[in-house]
């Protein structure tokens, strides 16, 4: 076993947080949802609960790193390989759970929306297009999220607590500055134009440069963290 | 001179506000015990980290195995460092702990955890977050047995423990040891309990090495002297005193000499009452000496 594969290894101890967790939140929101199915009784709604699995990914990913980076540090295992590893076994959930929900959202279709015409699953716009776009779709966003949070976690464990709130303070003051800027030069109509003229497999296309440079920027601040 | 597996150079770590290591060099040989003893806080842990490349130097060389062991698998792999702020995942068992033990050390003896275990009466599916601090020690203690490591670093590993724990690791290390020998470096302030183990002594005071020598020179390198004052300061003139206390008109005096007990012949030969000093009272006398002569 070489020690990439030993981190995974250990991530596979943690299965609570990175599959069990998220799946039985979501699952027991798609039940509460199903029984409001029969009280409406037959009247189309659609739920947001598929939202739990993306921000899932971004939590798992988070406290994933924030706990076993020191854990393996300390186990005597590379900085470089805990990444790989990390990195590998992100990619590996994001594909699985995708096809889940791929899975899912086809079952739903055909049982017509479970029966209740319900959609939990399988969502307009978002499932727009082939199966092959779907995934795509689907694992990208995963992806993305989980991204997020590993190089949130890096920059914690490189900077710690104060640099990290400065550093997220600093994110929504320049997200709110854009927004002021927009505003100001009345940028929002091509704003949501830009958006509306793409499809979700377009869209999240367009979050693969978002989710390398993430990967790139963790790589840098896990090789320089300590315990 | 043997192969060094650990060797030091101007060894340095300073923080915004502090010099937590302070230009230290040492150099350790395979297969011997080592302690690295010093009081809390001086600096220990940060050397041990520095080692294992979990923390960064301000500046000077470290080598392990010949290599810096940045990020270098062959160096790393050989390490096991067992410390005490060793932080566990929320989740983990102890049985998940030994197991990814198990799969990083090459020279892992499943066989012999699973004895340390029941020895030290460990539950296998305690979530480790949960265990006692004895019992969050004894992990550590199989972890660093059973993992055979070429390098073995035990850092103040037994915090928690009772005495009868203390001595089932003291026994099972020399034991062990004996068996498969390895590089075993034991940070502690309990010196006394681990004097008998120990081969070489390096004590560490305010981030310098203040004392780098074999434990057998140690022995009989320093003697205290009891007798009346003017006999006693006619005796210790020219000689390095490390420790001096006045009782009426007496003085008892603790003074470092030559080794091989010279000094101790030369005192009855003046007619004055010797008595050995234990490893721990000469490293408590010289940390104390230190300190003297900074704030001076």
């Amino acid at each position: 076993m070489n020690q990439v594969n030993r981190v995974i290894h250990i991530h596979m101890k943690q299965k609570l947080g990175w599959f069990y967790l998220p799946w039985a939140i979501m699952m027991f929101s798609f039940i509460v949802n199903l029984l409001i199915g029969f009280i409406v009784n037959g009247e189309k709604f659609y739920t947001g609960g598929l939202a739990t699995m993306f921000i899932y990914m971004f939590v798992g990913a988070l406290i994933g790193v924030v706990q076993l980076f020191p854990f393996s540090l300390g186990f005597s295992i590379r900085r470089t390989d805990f990444y790989t590893g990390t990195v590998i076994l992100i990619i590996g959930i994001s594909i699985f759970t995708a096809i889940l929900l791929l899975l899912l959202s086809s079952l739903e279709n055909w049982t017509n929306g479970w029966g209740e015409r319900m959609h939990f699953f399988h969502l307009p716009y978002l499932n727009d297009g082939s199966i092959l776009a779907q995934f795509t779709v689907f694992a990208i966003l995963l992806i993305t999220f989980a991204m997020l949070g590993m190089l949130i976690g890096s920059f914690y464990l490189r900077y710690r607590g104060l640099k990290t709130f400065i550093f997220l303070a600093g994110i929504f003051i320049l997200l709110s500055a854009a927004g002021v800027i927009v505003t100001a030069f009345d940028g929002w109509m091509p704003v949501f134009e830009w958006f509306i003229g793409k499809t979700a497999f377009e869209l999240s296309l367009w979050c693969l440069p978002g989710a390398l440079l993430m990967a790139i920027g963790s790589l840098f601040m896990l090789r320089k963290s300590t315990v | 001179m043997s192969q060094a597996v650990v060797e030091v150079r101007q060894l340095c770590k300073s923080y915004t506000d502090v010099t937590a290591v302070n230009d230290v060099s040492f150099r350790m040989e395979e297969n011997r015990i080592y302690g690295f003893l010093g009081r809390n806080g001086v600096g220990k842990t940060t050397i041990m980290h520095m080692i294992t490349a979990q923390l960064f130097p301000t500046s000077g060389e470290v080598k392990v195995f010949g290599q810096s062991p940045y990020e270098n698998e062959a160096v790393l792999r050989n390490i096991c460092f067992i410390k005490e702020g060793q932080r566990y995942p929320d989740y983990f068992t102890v049985k998940d702990v030994l197991d990814v033990a198990s799969t990083i050390f090459p020279n892992w003896d499943a066989a012999y955890a699973n004895e340390l275990m029941e020895e030290f009466r460990l539950p296998r599916k305690r979530i480790v977050k949960k265990l006692s601090r004895g019992m969050l020690s004894s992990v550590g203690i199989v972890v660093g047995l059973a993992s055979r490591a070429p390098l073995t670093i035990f850092d103040e590993p037994y915090l928690g423990l009772d005495a009868v724990a203390r001595e089932m690791f003291y026994d099972h290390l020399i034991e062990d040891y004996t068996r498969y020998p390895r590089t075993v470096v034991l940070s502690t302030h309990l010196i006394d309990e681990v004097s008998r183990l120990l081969e070489h002594v390096i004590v560490i005071d305010q981030g310098r090495v203040i004392l780098d020598a074999e434990s057998e020179e140690l022995r009989g390198c320093a003697c205290t002297v009891v007798g009346p004052a003017d006999k006693v300061e006619a005796f210790v003139q020219g000689k390095k005193v490390i420790r001096r206390e006045p009782f009426a008109s007496m003085i008892s005096a603790t003074v470092m000499g030559e080794t091989g007990g010279a000094i101790q012949q030369e005192a009855e030969q003046a007619g004055l009452k010797t008595s050995a000093v234990s490893l721990q009272d000469l490293i408590v006398s010289l940390t104390r000496v230190e300190k003297a002569v900074n704030r001076g």
